[in-house]
């Protein structure tokens, strides 16, 4: 028998707000094709193509992005385990951009199909795959207004969001997260040139905000951190971690 | 592909990069150091209340200084020489 794949993640951000049912849980479950591997850096899910199944990312990172004329990649959305990378292909059938593995990923793929019979037989679990969609659309609205601050404002925004995100994920350990990605990919996310991501990070390091160290980030200041990014979580509609102070216990 | 190094002295103090950013070659390390030095500059001049000056300092990882940048943001207290141009006719909406 192939290996079941582990939808944990994607439970806990359903059930961040409202809780599944064991069988609404054993339905996504039976939908949810086993896992496939994906190494690092690879093109998952083309623009273009139209996808006859969604996948969920169930370990590693990935990101939206598209490619500019000049060959530069923008990269609209990280993606953490427990998203779905393009659950929208489904009502939008053509992809507008591009799927990508940061990491080593491991995915599960639902048929379109499967996901229709879900959406018609049950309103309620319909609602909440069209919530993590929205969820989607108020992450981009939270980025393009993150783009109009400066550099150390926008990188400290997006490790307190990551962080966060990967916090309902139960993906954090302590104040610290891996994120293994290199300073081209976060310049690619940030729209700044790869030595000025570099140098935005020593700001965070010699102000005592952040350390990193082999793909790990370390959270040291979490209050001073948010205050940098001005970061705000609303956009990620919480439930259960709402109260972001209490999110890393100060010793 | 070769690594290079790129150190910035700004007004916030001195960076010495010790990561450093692999890049195709000397001309695409050139391009770099300006687009990173026009992006620093950006966000060092957009609240800054005094002059500016930017230096880069691009090393190359086998040793040697490929080349230096500079970038100065003067700010003069003084009124322009032909006086206070008027601006406020001009100044409608677009």
């Amino acid at each position: 028998m192939q290996d079941q794949a582990n939808l944990e993640r994607l439970f806990n951000r359903m059930e961040e707000r409202r809780p599944l049912t064991a069988a609404q849980k054993a339905e996504l479950q039976r939908v949810a094709s086993p896992p496939i591997v994906v190494p690092a850096k690879t093109d998952y899910v083309l623009e273009g193509a139209r996808p006859s199944k969604s996948s969920l990312l169930l370990s590693g990172f990935a990101c939206r992005y598209t490619l500019m004329p000049d060959g530069r990649r923008q990269i609209t959305a990280i993606h953490v385990p427990g998203d779905f990378v393009d659950l929208h292909s489904l009502p939008l059938e053509v992809m507008d951009h591009t799927v990508a593995s940061l990491t080593d990923c491991q995915f599960s793929a639902a048929d379109h199909r499967d996901l229709m019979r879900i959406i018609s037989n049950d309103p309620d679990l319909a609602l909440g795959l069209w919530r993590l969609t929205l969820l989607d659309g108020a992450l981009h609205r939270e980025w393009i207004v993150a783009f109009a601050m400066n550099a150390v404002e926008h990188l400290a925004h997006l490790l307190c969001e990551l962080f966060v995100r990967l916090k309902v994920v139960g993906l954090t350990d302590g104040a610290s997260f891996e994120f293994p990605v290199t300073q081209e990919v976060l310049a690619e996310t940030l729209g700044l040139s790869p030595v000025h991501v570099n140098r935005t990070l020593q700001d965070l390091r010699s102000n005592h905000l952040i350390s990193f160290d082999r793909g790990r980030v370390s959270i040291l200041d979490w209050t001073g951190l948010r205050e940098v990014g001005k970061f705000d979580a609303t956009h990620l509609h919480l439930g259960k971690h709402r109260d972001l102070a209490a999110m890393i216990p100060t010793s | 592909m070769p690594r290079y190094f790129f150190d910035v002295q700004d007004g916030s103090g001195v960076f010495i990069d010790q990561t450093g950013t692999e890049l195709p070659g000397d001309g695409a390390a050139q391009e770099e150091a300006s687009a990173a030095i026009a992006s620093i500059a950006r966000d060092q001049i957009s609240h800054t209340t005094k002059s500016e000056n930017i230096v880069m300092w691009v090393r190359r990882e086998s040793g040697g200084a490929l080349v230096v940048l500079t970038l100065s943001f003067m700010l003069l207290a003084t009124a322009a020489p032909h006086g206070d141009p008027v601006l406020s006719a001009e100044r409608k909406e677009l």
